[in-house]
């Protein structure tokens, strides 16, 4: 019987263990390559999944390569930029124009990079003059790559802002003009190919070219194939609601894939030309929405998808991630990314979302790049710091930045590359947390980074946020990001604009309904609360005397805060519990302007920033998290500080959610009242990227609110870690239950004093 | 027979309550300060525009950011978003 309940136990272990595992009772089926690879063609066979792990391997960053766009020498008023791809290559079609005596002249350069020569050529466009268009305007719209040999561009040409033409102008790759076709009938009557806006300017839907001279007009939801004279072939088109086109590659022989979305369905699929057929092939592979795509000769498909670069072996079905280029910053816009592959077959990755292109190009194993400087990031998210060391090292290649990042267990990496650095070895720069920096600081390995934001620059900075990596007077680490800390309060239940402890305590006792003396929508740990309430000022706090030092921790008024903690703070609350009257205080989520505004749109008016009790002014407070730090040892410390002074630059510093320059704000909130929406107004983080932004009841954004905060906003001290550190350990053996607040206040009162006793 | 094996399946019941109320109590303990985030898209939609001259196409996103702790696992905060990605800045 024994026997039987042990088995019967056993059984159930084991069963209940198995359970979740993966590949347990699934046993993959394994891919069936049913043709040679040689022979399989992924235009017309079925495109394969595989249940086996990704077997393709990990691709590395071999080198970045920059200068595609031309730089002209003269002066100009606006520039933009247009890009394709063709195989391994990236063209360019720049536009700079001029506003002189109230007219507008504009030039435009065409750019290539060819990957096989590695060569980047820039081609100043001439027009040739044409007889039957006489003195007309004709401005270059769009272009595309026919082959390596061979480009067009698409021209619209205007008598007294009419168009009177929409030219396909051949030219060879040397700038010859070759020949014109006018495609402007054709699209008049294709609706979708030309759209109007409400001011009745006219602008063409992108036109695309392959090998053989067709054409390919993007009209709305469907794409109208031409012949090289301008013939109607066919309409690559679905039959799904609400659907639009887009161009996503080209094959190895050019041929154009474009992707059919349909908003209503939610569904989507890649259709090309079939010349023998005359009709669309379609492959219904649902891929990522607007993912850069690129495929090669043998089959592989590459595409993007949250940063992350996927290999997809249409043959043998395997598929996965092969790079990480979210890491670098790259893709945020996946709109303004493309992918080119190599004959080689590894890919290159163009990033257009900043002020220049930045393209990567990936092998099988890192590159070697000169004599670089090296930066450690300890840090989980170093994708801005990443991304503007690129764009730094591709005006200084003879001592490019390179990231050192964990690979593997970040914790491993960080741990080994502290010891590296105080043993004296390491890299030249660090991205650490607010501990990290304070530590190494202690241990002397770090340089005094006082001296590397100018005046103007600085002036252009919240010199709070700076503050926080200021150690002993001098700057040790630069925070690119800084938050604020502080407190929302009813306009009725407190009108000042601070309070102490213990007025905010009084507030409590005299609205027995407030069920919590401070919430969050996030959730919020007791212990947290209390560091917040409590610790923030202590200099400035009734418990702290540091000049004296002294202390007076073991007082009714703390221990009375103490217990006001325990006993109602924690947990989370939406932001309308203020607007219901259950709780004295709000603290806000100011990591981002979007965040605050969905906030406070949902607390209403009413309400104003009071801060954390204090006995000071002001009790809203600058917080970092991140810091960039540099070793003693660094050398090119030149270099160094011009990187890091790049950091704060306004075009770096819009890309952060919560930056520290002080004329980000209001420059980056826009209206768009013609695109239907129900958030017009938009947050642009640059890149082409904007974020929707609730608003006050009025429909105004809250502005001022957030920059209220900001302004008001006032250092923390960064001399009482220690201390608060005790206060908040002994404080969780009273949260927990262990003690009671008036032992944890006299345990508190001893160890401190002890502290300061020792300082002195 | 019968007693035996439902004597068995409480011992275990009781094995795994024990270890659910030791998760739970962990997680209690957390501080939640240690915090990581994803994104999960609820809808796309595409379209085109012009844009003074240019044709633009924009990528519209709904989306909510889940904050979870990565110490215990708690869900601490959830925000919806709406996004659009832009092929030409500004245009709209």
């Amino acid at each position: 019987m024994s026997k039987k309940i042990g088995g019967l136990i056993l059984f159930l272990l084991f069963s209940l263990t198995a359970c979740g595992q993966p590949g347990v009772n699934d046993v993959p089926v394994p891919s069936q390559a049913e043709s040679d690879h040689s022979t399989y063609d992924w235009k017309t066979e079925d495109w394969r999944h595989s249940d086996e792990m990704y077997a393709g391997g990990t691709y590395y960053l071999e080198k970045y390569i920059s200068g595609l766009e031309y730089q002209p020498e003269q002066e100009y008023d606006n520039s933009f930029s247009q890009y394709r791809c063709w195989g391994a290559n990236f063209y360019a079609l720049s536009k700079y124009s001029t506003r002189a005596d109230s007219s507008e002249q504009k030039f435009f350069y065409l750019s290539g990079y060819e990957d096989a020569t590695g060569e980047i050529w820039h081609q100043h466009i001439e027009l040739p003059e044409m007889e039957e268009y006489g003195n007309m305007m004709l401005y270059v719209f769009s272009f595309d790559i026919r082959n390596p040999q061979e480009y067009v561009l698409f021209v619209n040409v205007l008598e007294e802002d009419k168009t009177q033409a929409y030219l396909a102008m051949h030219f060879s790759i040397e700038g010859e003009f070759l020949s014109a076709i006018d495609l402007y009938p054709t699209m008049q009557a294709n609706e979708g190919s030309i759209l109007e806006s409400s001011t009745g300017q006219i602008a063409f839907n992108d036109v695309y070219v392959d090998g053989e001279g067709h054409y390919f007009i993007i009209a709305g939801n469907r794409v109208v194939v031409l012949d090289a004279e301008g013939k109607t072939l066919a309409n690559l088109a679905w039959d799904k609601e609400d659907s639009n086109t887009m161009h996503v590659m080209k094959t190895v022989q050019g041929e154009p894939i474009f992707e059919l979305y349909s908003n209503a369905e939610q569904e989507r699929c890649l259709v090309m030309y079939d010349s023998e057929t005359n009709q669309g092939r379609f492959f219904t592979q649902q891929l990522p929405y607007s993912a850069p795509k690129a495929i090669d000769k043998d089959g592989i498909l590459y595409y993007g998808n949250n940063g992350q670069l996927y290999r997809w072996n249409l043959h043998t079905g395997d598929n996965g991630v092969c790079f990480n280029y979210e890491e670098l910053g790259l893709g945020r816009n996946s709109l303004m990314t493309y992918i080119a592959v190599s004959d080689t077959g590894f890919p290159l990755i163009l990033d257009r979302s900043r002020e220049k292109a930045i393209i990567c190009k990936l092998g099988p194993e890192p590159g070697e790049e000169g004599d670089p400087i090296y930066l450690a990031s300890l840090v989980k998210d170093s994708s801005f710091i990443n991304s503007s060391a690129v764009m730094f090292s591709q005006e200084h290649m003879e001592h490019p930045i390179l990231m050192q990042q964990a690979e593997g267990n970040l914790a491993d990496f960080r741990t080994r590359s502290m010891a590296d650095l105080i043993a004296g070895n390491g890299a030249d720069i660090y991205y650490v947390s607010g501990e990290d920096m304070r530590t190494l600081y202690e241990k002397g390995v770090l340089a005094d980074l006082s001296g590397v934001l100018d005046e103007d620059l600085r002036e252009s900075l919240y010199e709070g946020a700076l503050s926080c990596g200021v150690i002993d007077g001098r700057q040790i680490g630069l925070p690119p990001q800084a938050y604020v800390t502080t407190l929302l309060v009813s306009d009725e239940v407190w009108p000042e604009e601070n309070w102490t402890l213990e007025e905010a305590l009084d507030v409590m006792e005299e609205h027995p309904e407030f069920e919590k003396i401070m919430t969050s929508r996030r959730y919020m740990a007791k212990i947290n609360a209390l560091r917040l309430l409590l610790l923030q000022d202590l200099p400035n706090s009734p418990f702290l005397d540091m000049d004296a030092g002294t202390c007076d921790f073991d007082n009714p008024l703390f221990i009375r805060a103490l217990e006001t903690v325990n006993e109602a703070t924690g947990d989370n609350s939406s932001p309308s519990i203020m607007k219901d009257g259950g709780a004295a205080s709000f603290y806000p989520n100011m990591e981002s302007f979007v965040d605050f505004s969905e906030e406070l749109s949902r607390m209403g008016e009413g309400f104003h920033p009071v801060g954390f009790p204090t006995e000071a002014e002001k009790g809203n407070y600058w917080n970092a998290d991140y810091f960039l730090v540099v070793s003693a040892q660094a050398e090119h410390r030149e270099l160094i500080d011009a990187y890091l002074a790049s950091l704060f630059g306004w075009q770096r510093q819009r890309e952060l959610s919560h930056p520290v320059r002080n004329d980000i704000l209001e420059k980056s909130i826009v209206y768009m009242d013609d695109y239907p929406t129900e958030l017009p107004w938009k947050y642009s983080t640059g890149g082409g990227q904007y974020h929707g932004l609730y608003t006050k009841p009025d429909g105004s954004p809250w502005t001022e609110e957030y920059k209220d905060i900001l302004d008001r906003a006032v250092s923390r001290p960064q001399n009482t870690y220690y201390i608060e550190d005790i206060i908040l350990e002994e404080a969780r053996t009273y949260l927990s239950g262990v003690k009671t607040a008036k032992q944890v206040a006299e345990i508190i009162q001893n160890r401190v004093q002890l502290y300061l006793h020792e300082q002195q | 027979m019968k007693r035996s094996i439902l004597a068995s399946l409480m011992v275990l019941g009781l094995l795994f309550n024990g270890i659910a109320v030791q998760a739970a109590a962990a997680r209690e303990a957390c501080d939640h300060t240690n915090i990581h985030s994803f994104d999960t898209t609820t809808s796309i939609s595409y379209s085109y525009h012009d844009s003074n001259g240019t044709t633009c196409r924009i990528t519209k996103r709904e989306y909510f950011t889940t904050y979870v702790c990565s110490d215990c696992g708690t869900i601490v905060d959830t925000i919806d978003h709406t996004s659009t990605d832009h092929s030409v800045p500004g245009c709209h």
